[in-house]
């Protein structure tokens, strides 16, 4: 009697200590989430009936698809450039040269200041007369510049990148830190010369970090906001439609904007879902 | 080794060089046409910051938020810490996973439900309501950093404080506490910064009287003042280098990348 | 009895302290850029404080923050008494915020403000719920360094138009500020009669929309997204001469944001007028605030307040008081009376033209 009655004593403090963490988590995420879905499915301003025509006008205009599609492209492209970048850093670092505290300590910078001061910095490394193309003019002569870097695709994909691979880098990192030195030792020892060792022994034996740093870098390039805000010119992503609905309309365009933060959390569950899928696998292995 | 000596200097400045330029910009005059470097330096930028953006107000708003950011996100994650490093609980690893949701879907999808719920309860514009906000993005942190503390709490300790007598609270504040101080402390920084930084929340729920410094710094965007944001952008990012640099060797930058247990 | 002499001289005290302290109001601003931010905080307030011994609180809004805010109020308890909104017609549209008439026998100084700018703004009629303080207006702005001989007029800077090719420095139509809109209207203006009943298939406007298209291909390409852009490129030397709003470039040459070679002048047959700005007070305030916020809006109208405001922000004051205005001020900008000729005229701002340059400008620029 008594076991049953200090087991359920145990029970409830167990909950009263989980109330902080669960009123926050349903308060200020799923309930706002919740309001978000239900105002995505009322005609503009109005608080009765339904209706879906903010999805269906998003996903069947023009528009609609060019912004997902943008939205993708962006991050396809940063997770993409992002493990060619992380990769080769990461055999380096690995090495332990002469001030490799000091590298290490350099991709971590992008992970703690906000992205809006990266965008805007990049911007004016990356201007007409930012020092990347005052560069090509004073030392490449040859390249015929001023190359247009801000407000392109690919000029936004480059802060993207800048932003993101540190996440891609630094599980490829630790994942081949947590390697057995001997399964590569032993490799090498049977004969195979060190680019065999690494396409046929190393990679594989990583591949699962890089896929999860690059879930990781997928994930948020797929959700930023701050820089496409900042220095995405005429490219607007998901996140800042959905900024642009609040913000160019008076009255708000509150339903559309729902609607469209909607799609894109929807899209972000189903990523992170495939994510927690390969971390599992992970495990497994 | 050349080659990958120059590998990882163009990455480091690649990395550097937009703060470098912020930096310099900030206290540049009348740097027209393409050079290198403006010919004139000045402090112009950093006086307007602080006279005509009124900096001083803004530091104040920001400092009031993310003071009430850490405290309350400390809070939850000591309880919920405790719940669980130390308890019993089904579906453990479902639930921490599920505490981390808030950051890993963008925040701009449910800020505007925030929004809505904060206009009908008053709350924007208001110094309590950015801070809850905040909250959202900050406790999950804090959660997952008190648990890893809780975690390794050295059981045999607490048992030894209950045999000499002591009672749980004197157990608490005299043996617990200070074991799990490390954590608190790293705890802090994260939700600081994370609470410092934040744009996306506080850009929904701000209003005049609460400006803080990433919204200021983006208006004056908008401005197209890009000298005076510089400065802005300077005085901003300054903490979370220095932070960075304190702690750089002792954290694990695993943590720093999304602090998924097991990677 | 002592002890009811110590509660009658608390009371006193307290009551005397509470006149004592000074009156502080509210000043909230959505129209002012970086410049005139400066202008209010550092000039301008600071002066109306010391002439009217109270305080103001100066803060920075957006017009559809503040018309929520207005709309929360509770009777007679609105927090802001003064109002400087980006859009004066917005507010006087929205029905449920009021505005308080303005009159001369509460504001003495209006009557010294030029008539034409009372009248409307933005194609809604003023009606005395505002007090206008400036005009402001868009100009060829140039930077003398490159363009030696600035063209005199849309027609002639239409056929000069190779030698500053890739120089010309448009924003696109659809860019959030009205520079989108402004300048192609002044320059189909040039070329069109806009005070006719408007009509896209007409063959004169065919001919003029043609011509608007092959500018553009002049122009510095990509088209700047936002002014804020087109000034980087013309602070980088890409962009020599654009149209932009005077004050603002003028300033900001002094402010060592922009080059010092840059100047300002109109070009035939005319100029978009940037418009007015409003000082307007809220109807659900204290009534004590409103006697204060007329004595301020008395004194930003006062002779020697709007001199100073032509002088250093070269913006156009609002009252007709030019022959107080130093000489030297119109060597640097042109004198208000070539400004407001230089302005569109009121019959010849067409909003169907408006309406149609917003909609189709953007399939016209180069790709």
């Amino acid at each position: 009697m008594r076991h049953l009655r200090s087991q359920r004593r145990e029970w409830l403090t167990t909950l009263l200590l989980l109330l902080p963490g669960f009123a926050v988590f349903l308060g200020l995420f799923v309930y706002p989430f919740i309001i978000t879905i239900v105002l995505s499915l009322r005609p503009e301003g109005q608080t009765t009936g339904w209706t879906l025509e903010y999805y269906t006008s998003f996903l069947a205009s023009e528009h609609g698809r060019q912004v997902i599609v943008l939205t993708f492209f962006l991050a396809i492209a940063t997770t993409l450039f992002s493990v060619l970048l992380s990769v080769p850093l990461a055999l380096v670092l690995r090495r332990k040269l002469r001030g490799h505290r000091f590298f290490r300590a350099v991709p971590l910078i992008p992970l703690v200041v906000p992205g809006l001061i990266g965008a805007l910095g990049l911007l004016l490394v990356f201007g007409s007369r930012g020092w990347f193309n005052l560069f090509i003019r004073d030392v490449l002569p040859f390249i015929h510049g001023p190359i247009a870097v801000n407000y392109t695709i690919s000029g936004l994909t480059l802060f993207y990148v800048w932003l993101y691979f540190p996440y891609t880098l630094l599980t490829t990192l630790s994942t081949l830190e947590g390697l057995d030195p001997g399964i590569e030792e032993a490799a090498q020892v049977s004969g195979a010369n060190p680019w065999k060792v690494l396409r046929h022994v190393v990679l594989p034996l990583i591949m699962p970090g890089i896929l999860s740093g690059s879930v990781l870098t997928f994930m948020n390039a797929f959700g930023a906001f701050s820089i496409p805000l900042v220095a995405g010119g005429n490219y607007r992503p998901l996140s800042v439609d959905v900024y642009k609905q609040i913000q160019l309309f008076v009255p708000a365009h509150w339903s559309q904007a729902c609607a469209i933060a909607v799609i894109m959390g929807v899209l972000q569950v189903v990523f992170l879902t495939f994510y927690m899928r390969v971390l599992r696998g992970r495990k497994v292995k | 080794m050349i080659l990958t000596y120059t590998l990882l200097v163009c990455l480091s400045i690649f990395i550097f060089s937009p703060f470098v330029l912020i930096m310099i910009k900030s206290i540049g005059k009348d740097w027209f046409g393409k050079l290198w470097l403006p010919p004139t330096l000045t402090l112009d930028w950093y006086k307007w910051a602080i006279n005509v953006a009124r900096l001083p107000e803004v530091m104040k708003n920001t400092i009031i938020v993310t003071e009430l950011a850490v405290a309350m996100s400390t809070i939850v994650g000591i309880f919920s810490g405790w719940a669980f490093g130390r308890r019993h609980l089904p579906g453990k690893e479902l639930l921490m996973s599920m505490i981390l949701l808030p950051r890993m879907i963008p925040p701009i999808t449910y800020a505007l439900g925030i929004a809505r719920i904060f206009y009908g309860l008053n709350l924007v514009n208001t110094h309590f309501g950015i801070a809850l906000a905040h909250v959202t993005l900050c406790a999950p942190y804090a959660i997952l950093v008190m648990s890893a503390t809780f975690e390794g709490l050295d059981e045999r300790m607490l048992e030894a404080a209950s045999v000499c007598g002591a009672n749980p609270l004197r157990t608490f504040f005299h043996v617990t506490l200070p074991q799990i101080m490390p954590g608190i402390l790293s705890s802090m920084i994260f939700t600081f910064t994370t609470s410092y930084n934040e744009f996306t929340l506080t850009l929904m729920t701000y209003g005049a009287d609460t400006l803080t410094l990433p919204i200021r710094t983006y208006l004056a965007v908008g401005e197209g003042y890009w000298e005076v944001t510089s400065a802005m952008s300077v005085i901003m990012v300054l903490p979370s280098l220095l932070i960075l640099f304190l702690i750089q060797r002792q954290v694990k930058p695993e943590q720093l990348v999304g602090g998924f247990k097991g990677l | 009895m002592k002890k009811l002499f110590t509660i009658l001289f608390v009371l006193a005290v307290v009551a005397a302290s509470a006149f004592a302290a000074p009156k502080e109001i509210v000043f909230m601003d959505s129209q002012s850029g970086a410049n005139f931010q400066q202008w209010w905080q550092t000039i301008a307030l600071p002066a109306a404080e010391d002439f009217l011994g109270v305080k103001i609180k100066y803060v920075v809004g957006s017009d559809a923050e503040i018309i929520e805010r207005m709309k929360a109020w509770k009777a007679g308890q609105g927090d802001i008494t003064v109002l400087f909104p980006k859009s004066t017609a917005l507010f006087i549209k929205t029905s449920q915020v009021q505005l308080e008439n303005l009159t001369t026998a509460k504001v003495p100084n209006m009557a010294k403000i030029d008539p034409v700018l009372q009248t409307s703004t933005e194609g809604v009629p003023v009606a005395n719920k505002g007090a206008a303080y400036w005009f402001s207006t868009y100009a060829l702005i140039y930077d003398s360094n490159y363009v030696k001989n600035p063209p005199k007029s849309w027609q002639e800077f239409y056929d000069r138009r190779a030698e500053w090719k890739g120089h010309i420095g448009f924003i696109r139509p659809d860019a959030k500020s009205s520079g989108g809109w402004r300048q192609p209207f002044a320059f189909l203006n040039a070329f069109t009669d806009f005070s006719k009943k408007f009509d896209p298939n007409a063959a004169d406007f065919q001919a003029a929309w043609a011509r608007l298209k092959d500018f553009y291909t002049y122009c510095q390409l990509p088209l700047a997204a936002e002014p804020t852009n087109a000034f980087e490129n013309f602070n980088a030397g890409d962009t020599w001469i654009t149209v932009y709003a005077m004050d603002y470039s003028l300033w900001s040459a002094r402010q060592g944001t922009m080059p010092p070679t840059t100047k300002a002048m109109f070009l035939d047959p005319g100029i978009d007028a940037g418009g007015q700005a409003y000082l307007v007070v809220p109807a659900n305030i204290p009534e004590e605030n409103k006697q204060i916020a007329y004595k301020l809006i008395n004194y930003l109208l006062s002779d020697d307040q709007q001199s100073r405001l032509v002088s250093t922000m070269w913006q156009y004051n609002s009252t007709m008081i030019n022959d107080k205005v130093p000489g030297i001020v119109w060597e640097q900008i042109p004198k208000i009376e070539v400004a407001k000729k230089a302005a569109i005229p009121p019959e010849r701002v067409n909003a169907d033209a408006i309406a149609y340059i917003k909609k189709n400008a953007v399939n016209i620029i180069p790709k």
